[in-house]
């Protein structure tokens, strides 16, 4: 004797439902396999300066990973040579997935237009 | 137990245990960036792997306990109920990532997809066995005939009491360990104020489905309850209250900074979120 049951319209629907749902994370994860992944390629940009109140300089820079693969611990530094005497700054950002973009900014006493302010990604591991 | 209500007002309801049991699951491992990292850096054959590695357990999950009222006899019901399971797991999964703004359009897609497949996995397995948990408690049988019974005499004043030390036990419970790390402040300063008054809807939501809606602890005597909180939206309303206070003492107690009073109010709504989901399961659990 079975002690089964049919199941119903309804439940049937959120099957079809459910059918769908995986099988479009299955083709996204197809996509990615068959677009392949390349070597993380994180570089950064100043986007913006912008005088405070209180006389500092905040300098907005946009850091960006231009291949696939995820870049951790990404160094960022920033210097400003001025008069001969350079300043500089640095910054990290934990993780940097595959063309994620991140911003920060650093913050100088002096303007940087003044002088030669150069932002670069200096180092990151490949996790 | 044969249920009068139509086949698909039975699949809304299982439909919602199975949310519901996948938030009391998986909401602890949602506030972990370090899922949200390895998220971050996984391959498309790890997400292959992942997602297959999910469907067993969640499979014998399904065909011992499951999210539905009726349990799975047949293996065919089982896989179909496992294939349910693992897209609801990672449709809840989404949701909830996307509220807290760990995913947003900006977020690239391998990035999201491996942040929401590895979220999907405590929310697939809680899914899976949703109708087993919290079965029974307060006003299950062997209260019936207790005198501080459902529309017993004293459940009038016993109840709202009983609710109220629960949903606060619960939320404690639950956001204990969340207070103390950096997720918090994290999740909350990437959240404006619209997306803090989403986040407050939902876990109203959420906190509601559970007790009242996903068929737990026998929710038709739950609704039939007698006292001043124990109407279903004040009792929803009241315990949300109650798990934003918690959120806050507990902020306090872990010196996660009160001050600047805009930014508090954004932590305290993040982490009243896993904490009134543990409200509804402390009210379950009485």
């Amino acid at each position: 004797m079975s002690t089964s049951r049919a199941r119903s319209s309804a439940e049937r629907v959120t099957f079809a439902v459910a059918c769908f749902v995986l099988g479009l994370v299955v083709v996204l994860i197809l996509g990615e396999a068959v677009a392949g992944s390349t070597a993380a390629r994180p570089a950064a940009e100043v986007t913006r300066i912008e005088r405070q109140p209180d006389g500092r300089f905040f300098v907005a820079v946009e850091v960006g990973n231009l291949g696939g693969d995820t870049a951790a611990e990404v160094q960022v530094t920033a210097a400003l040579e001025l008069g001969g005497r350079t300043t500089q700054a640095d910054q990290t950002i934990d993780f940097l997935a595959g063309h994620e973009t991140r911003d920060l900014v650093f913050v100088f006493d002096d303007d940087p237009e003044d002088g030669d302010l150069v932002v670069a990604v200096s180092g990151f591991a490949v996790p | 137990m044969v249920s009068d209500d139509g086949p698909w007002m039975v699949e809304l309801r299982d439909v919602v245990r199975a949310v519901s049991g996948g938030l009391l699951f998986g909401v602890p491992l949602l506030y972990t960036m370090e899922v949200w990292w390895v998220g971050s850096h996984t391959t498309a054959p790890q997400m292959a792997g992942l997602l297959l590695l999910l469907i067993g357990p969640v499979f014998v999950l399904n065909k011992t306990a499951g999210f539905r009222a009726d349990p799975d006899v047949r293996t065919r019901d089982a896989l179909a109920d496992t294939i349910e399971a693992v897209a609801i797991g990672i449709v809840v999964a989404s949701v909830v990532l996307v509220v807290l703004r760990e995913v947003t359009v900006e977020t690239p897609r391998r990035l999201a997809l491996g942040k929401v497949l590895y979220e999907s996995v405590p929310f697939s397995l809680g899914i899976g066995v949703a109708h087993h948990f919290l079965h029974g408690g307060r006003s299950g049988p062997l209260d019936d005939d207790s005198p501080s019974g459902p529309g017993g005499a004293s459940d009038a004043t016993r109840g709202p009491l009983a609710d109220v030390g629960a949903a606060t036990i619960g939320a404690a419970f639950v956001a204990f360990s969340i207070a103390p790390t950096d997720e918090v402040p994290m999740i909350a300063s990437a959240m404006g104020p619209a997306w803090l008054l989403v986040l407050l809807g939902a876990s109203l939501l959420a906190s509601y489905a559970i007790v009242f809606a996903a068929g737990f602890s026998r929710q038709e005597l739950r609704h039939r309850q007698q006292g001043v909180l124990q109407r279903p939206a004040t009792e929803t309303v009241v315990s949300y209250l109650i798990a934003l206070v918690v959120a806050a003492a507990l902020l306090w107690l872990f010196q996660r900074g009160l001050r600047p009073w805009p930014s508090l109010l954004g932590r305290v709504v993040v982490l009243g979120f896993p904490a009134a989901i543990g409200g509804a399961a402390g009210r379950l659990a009485v």
